[in-house]
This record gives C-alpha cells, structure tokens and sequence, in this order.
C-alpha cells in the first residue's frame, strides 16, 4: 500500500512539473507569437539630369544632282531629345564628300539650317570642326528640325559620294 | 482548335514585330552640368563626365576633343580623355574621364573653352549615297589656368627663425636683470657694513670713507665663498682695526 501510493506521488508530481512545464511553454511560445517587429530600411536614388539625341532619319539621300547644281536645303532631319533635361546647343561637324580614296569634294558644299529652302541652298557651310548650330535649343522631351543641302562643284566626276554628319546635343 | 491554329499562325508575326520593336534606335545621351576645370600651372586636374545609353542596342562610341580655343602667346593645355572609345550597353551609363594638363610656362588667369565630343560610331553608309548621320553627345569644358599655391615650408622657417630670436633676446634680458639684481643686492650689505665702521668709529669720517670703499670694491668684486666668509667677520674687523687719525 505504502508503495502504491509513493508512486501515485510520484506520478502526481512528474504530471503536475509536466503542466508547468507546459504552461511555460505555452507562454513563451504566445509571447514570440504575439509579438511581432519590423525595421524599414529607407531607400533613396538620385536621378540625374540627362539630356538625350536621337536623330531621324540617320541617312539622308540627296538623289541625283548634276555637276554645277544644288540641292535645295531642305531635307528634315530631326534631333529630339528625351531626356529630362533640356540641350542647351546642338553642335554640327561632317567630313569631307568621298567618292573614292583620292575623288571627293569638300565638306563645305552641304550646308544647313534651322528653317527649309523649297528652291535655295541656304545656311550655313558645314565644316569639319565641331561647331553650335546657332541659336539651336533642344527642350526635355521635344525635337528640332535641321534642314540640309548640297551643292556639287563643276566638273565633278559623276558617282555615289558619301559623307557622315555628326550631330551632338549638349548640356 | 480553331483559336489555337489563328495563335499558331498569328506566332511568327508577334515574333518578328518583337523583334522589329527590339531593333529600336539607340538614344544617347549624356548627364547635364558645366565641366569647369581650374588647373594650376604645371599640375594636371581631372574632372568626369557620364554618358548614357537609354536605348536597347549597345553603342560603340569615341570620344575626341572637338574643339579648343587658341590664346595668343600661351601654350594650349593637353587634354586627355579616358577611355577614348569604347561601347555602351542598352539601358547603362559610363563615366569618361577629362584630365586637362596645364604647361607650367602659361599665363595665370588664362582660360581657354572647348568641345569633348563623344560621337556614336558606325560603319554602315547610307544606300545610294548621301550622308551618313552620327549621333552624339557634347559637353562644353572651360579651362582657367590658375597660379601655383607658395609652399608654406619658407614662412615655418621664418616663423621658428622669430622664435628663437625672441627666446634668445629673452633669455639675454633676463640674465641680463638677474646679474643686475644679484650685485644690488650685495651693495647695500657691503654699504652697511660701511656704516657700521663708522658708527663704531671714534674720528668718523676718514672711517666711514675707507670702510665704504671697501664694502664698494667688495661688492663689485666676485664673490667667493671664502670671502663671503671673512664678510661675515667684518664687523669684529672693524672693531679690533684702529681708528684712522
């Protein structure tokens, strides 16, 4: 008898540690689930001012002239800008009209302007140094208009001439 | 079904517009502000600027120095710009670097403006002739030639050159006093002890004069601890000494 009840003592108590025990448990357990944190982490990016070109087309083709004629100036090519800032000058340089290594005509024959010539070679003389296209503003976000001609010397040997025109915002 | 076959057929046509959409022009671009350089003579001084490929295709771009101002009787500055070409991916930007060497011979205050020019580079020629349009960026550069900064190390020698005279002539005053001080300081003893001989004296005056000259050349003489000693008994002397006549 005596042994019988010690072990319902003991057992008594290894279940009443055994609910303590749980009920420690229990709190721990609902006190992380209760609780919960959060941390921001503040992020910051500074966008920068851009001022962008894209021309349109990026080839102009003047067609056939003959010797001692022009093409009026008049063929639109246009600058715009997308960027969000605005180009405060578009400056223009071109290389020389090639034929071939040793045939060719200057640089100088194209000319340019801001405004077209349905019948005249108007503008200025394009040249080989970069150079601001006067009063030439290109606001964020909107486009210019350059207009181009060509005038072949006298007697120049007939063929395909090419030339490259670089045109630059700046700002 | 039927939906399924207009997709399969309506397939290569999405693709190639894709495609056509992919192949948009490239828009260059560069980040805005001056590009002022203040450079003094025989020193170099570098400064960036960034350019940017907002376009899906990559750019191959070089860059030059489009143009620079000349100034009468003055050596241009050498201008360098770092890489000189290269290419931009789509949608990332680069930082060139302008570095702006200033001959030591130039005129301070001179300034000069210039061009760098960083140009989209292609092989392709128009079909049929005609020109070929190159798109670019430009930035605007101004150079101002600027006179060196003296080096501080001549003013620290001055500076330490006026301490130590100041120390020195410190020094010369003060030991100067000191010696002053020390012989007043001896003269009224010996004095008194002049006094005394005379107080003690029958005849007075004669006494008194000799004693005073002695306790004169006493004080201007070097002292001695020996003789500081024999002061110490110039009372009793005195007093043993037979009065002058």
């Amino acid at each position: 008898m005596k042994i019988g009840s010690g072990i319902r003592l003991l057992i008594m108590q290894i279940g009443l540690t055994a609910f303590t025990l749980l009920v420690l448990i229990y709190s721990q357990v609902g006190s992380v689930f209760a609780t919960s944190s959060t941390s921001n982490v503040l992020a910051n990016v500074v966008v920068s001012s851009v001022c962008e070109i894209s021309l349109a087309p990026n080839a102009i083709t003047f067609g056939n002239v003959a010797p001692g004629t022009f093409h009026p100036t008049n063929v639109l090519v246009t600058d715009t800008n997308n960027g969000n800032a605005n180009a405060n000058s578009i400056d223009i340089e071109g290389t020389n009209w090639i034929l071939t290594a040793s045939v060719g005509f200057g640089v100088s024959n194209t000319t340019y302007n801001m405004v077209s010539s349905s019948s005249a070679i108007t503008g200025v003389q394009l040249s080989n140094t970069l150079t601001p296209v006067a009063s030439s503003v290109v606001p964020a976000g909107n486009s210019n208009s350059i207009y181009f001609g060509v005038n072949v010397p006298v007697a120049q040997a007939a063929g395909t001439y090419t030339q490259n025109i670089i045109l630059e915002n700046s700002c | 079904m039927k939906h399924g076959s207009a997709g399969l057929r309506l397939a290569p046509f999405l693709f190639l517009a894709f495609s056509i959409f992919s192949l948009s022009y490239a828009q260059f671009g560069e980040v805005a502000g001056p590009v002022n350089f203040n450079v003094t003579l025989g020193s170099s001084q570098t400064l960036n600027m960034t350019i940017v490929n907002t376009g899906n295709s990559a750019v191959k771009f070089v860059a030059t120095l489009g143009y620079l101002s000349t100034v009468l009787n003055e050596t241009a500055p050498n201008i360098t710009i770092s890489p000189s070409n290269g290419t931009v991916a789509g949608h990332t930007q680069e930082t060139l670097a302008i570095t702006v060497r200033m001959p030591s011979t130039d005129t301070p205050g001179t300034s000069w403006i210039g061009i760098v020019s960083v140009a989209e580079v292609s092989n392709s020629t128009p079909i049929g002739g005609g020109a070929y349009l190159q798109a670019g960026v430009a930035k605007n550069i101004s150079i101002l030639a600027s006179k060196p900064v003296g080096s501080i190390v001549p003013y620290v020698i001055l500076v330490v050159l006026l301490i130590i005279l100041a120390a020195a002539a410190w020094y010369y005053t003060r030991s100067r006093k000191h010696a002053s001080t020390k012989s007043e300081k001896k003269a009224p003893a010996s004095v008194a002890a002049g006094k005394r001989d005379v107080n003690r004296s029958s005849t007075g005056k004669a006494a008194a004069n000799k004693g005073s000259a002695r306790g004169k050349s006493r004080a201007t003489r070097r002292p001695s601890r020996k003789r500081s000693g024999s002061r110490r008994t110039s009372g009793k002397r005195s007093t043993s000494r037979k009065p002058a006549r």
